[in-house]
């Protein structure tokens, strides 16, 4: 008789976010608008009675949204023979399924703009603008997935001579964490001579699986560990 | 084309999604009725009418939120006893079905720009604000994927005239659909010109974007095998049983 056909009892593969672009980001602070404007100078007589100020500094991006994380990949099924007789090639797979990558994190929002400077008078000087907000803040990049265990073999019998090339029982690999995401562009400065805001730092990686490499499936012939 | 297996109890694929989300609607220009009118000097002397404000602009309104996969089939369940069994050894399909992707959010609105105010004049300079920008529109959120559906165990026994199991099997659990991207935040109007016609009102309010799915579907569980000879079925008996795997 030939041998038989392949066994295939492998686990299936976490979903897998590593391809996918990164997520949207988070929109803007408060609509674009402006930090606050600084209070404009006002004259005493001939004289400066209330100085201007600066305009307030912009607010901060927000985070950028966290990546997808990856799937869980699928523990292998358990294969069993129990007969009399076994001969043949047996080429079983019973691999565990792969984490899934995760998704790379999004983009931080830009900052806010500064706020305009309060205008001069003419006594008072004009103050400069306030600085644009930093950045937000990169998403969190998303995790690896956690991959699935090989599934255990048991086989029993008593006459024959069975050999089991391409025998599979190893459990899948974990999948990637991606990076986070890019930190968001400054703010504006604001007029004048408001200095622009920093690009906010990038977002924390995603965090690996805490199981690299999922459990190899025993293999048990006739009772004995292989 | 032959099929891939002689018998096939897998579940099936699960249908691609074909909605789409809610599209969202930007707001509606304002167009030359938006604007304020102009200030009106005095035939002779002084002011006969100020200038009058912008109207606002309209808002975005939101994305839609994205519509979930489809989750794959189990694999069937079933038994087929054969009395007397001649042939070539074949397969068995006992796979689950393939989960669909999921639908993203669609983006939302974009505001309109607020109407310019009327100008002021040598006469008239009380200061009338330009609109305010339309605000944007939220994105849609996204959706879970589709869960993969199970695959089955199956467990094969033969009788003692046949030197070897005749059948194997393909068990594999379906994989998941992909959740779906969040949409993103519409545009804000911008604010429209203030009367002195040198600066402009706030820009409408901000949209942000959809939020991400927290969950992952799940990938379907992957079936066992067994086989074994059993001496209460005849000499070339051969007994098939396949039952949807539900353990974890």
């Amino acid at each position: 008789m030939a041998d038989p056909t392949p066994l295939d009892l492998s686990g299936a593969d976490g979903p897998d976010y590593s391809k996918l672009p990164p997520p949207p980001g988070p929109g803007d602070y408060d609509g674009g608008k402006s930090a606050g404007e600084g209070q404009d100078g006002k004259d005493d007589g001939k004289k400066c009675g209330t100085h201007s100020s600066e305009g307030s500094p912009g607010h901060q991006g927000l985070q950028g949204n966290s990546g997808q994380k990856g799937g869980t990949g699928n523990h292998g099924g358990d294969f069993t023979f129990k007969a009399a007789n076994m001969t043949g090639n047996w080429p079983v797979n019973t691999s565990g399924g792969k984490g899934g990558g995760g998704q790379t994190g999004g983009e931080g929002g830009t900052g806010q703009a500064g706020g305009a400077g309060g205008k001069g008078s003419k006594n008072c000087k004009g103050s400069d603008g306030g600085p644009g907000g930093p950045g937000g803040i990169g998403g969190t990049g998303g995790d690896g997935g956690t991959p699935g265990d090989g599934g255990n073999v048991y086989i029993n019998y008593t006459s024959g001579n069975p050999t089991f090339n391409g025998l599979l029982t190893r459990g899948g690999t974990a999948g990637l964490a991606a990076n986070g995401g890019k930190g968001g562009q400054g703010g504006k400065g604001g007029s004048p001579n408001g200095k622009g805001g920093g690009t906010g730092k990038g977002g924390e990686g995603g965090k690996a699986s805490a199981i690299p490499t999922g459990k190899t499936g025993n293999v048990y012939v006739n009772g004995v560990s292989q | 084309m032959a099929p891939k297996y002689l018998l096939d109890a897998s579940g099936k694929d699960a249908a691609k999604v074909t909605e789409t989300p809610v599209q969202a609607l930007n707001g509606a220009a304002l167009g030359p009725d938006g604007n304020g009118k102009d200030g009106e000097n005095g035939y002779f002397f002084g002011c006969k009418a100020e200038p009058t404000k912008g109207q606002p602009g309209n808002y975005g309104t939101n994305g839609g939120k994205g519509f979930p996969g489809n989750n794959g089939g189990d694999c069937w369940t079933m038994t087929i006893t054969i009395d007397n069994f001649a042939g070539a050894p074949f397969q068995v399909g006992a796979l689950g079905g393939k989960g669909s992707d999921a639908v993203g959010g669609a983006r939302g609105g974009d505001g309109s720009d607020g109407g310019d105010a009327g100008k002021n004049t040598t006469h008239c300079k009380t200061a009338a604000p330009g609109g305010t920008g339309g605000a944007a529109g939220n994105g849609g959120d996204g959706e879970l994927g589709g869960n993969g559906g199970n695959g089955g165990n199956v467990t094969v026994s033969y009788g003692t005239g046949l030197a070897t199991p005749p059948v194997t099997a393909e068990t594999r659990g379906g994989t998941a659909g992909l959740n779906s991207q969040p949409g993103s935040f519409g545009t804000p109007g911008k604010g429209g010109l203030n009367s002195d016609g040198q600066t402009y009102a706030s820009p409408g309010g901000a949209g942000v974007s959809g939020k991400s799915p927290t969950d992952t579907p799940s990938t379907g569980q992957t079936g066992n095998f067994s086989a074994g000879s059993d001496a209460r079925l005849g000499p070339n008996g051969l007994k098939i049983q396949i039952v949807t795997q539900l353990g974890s």
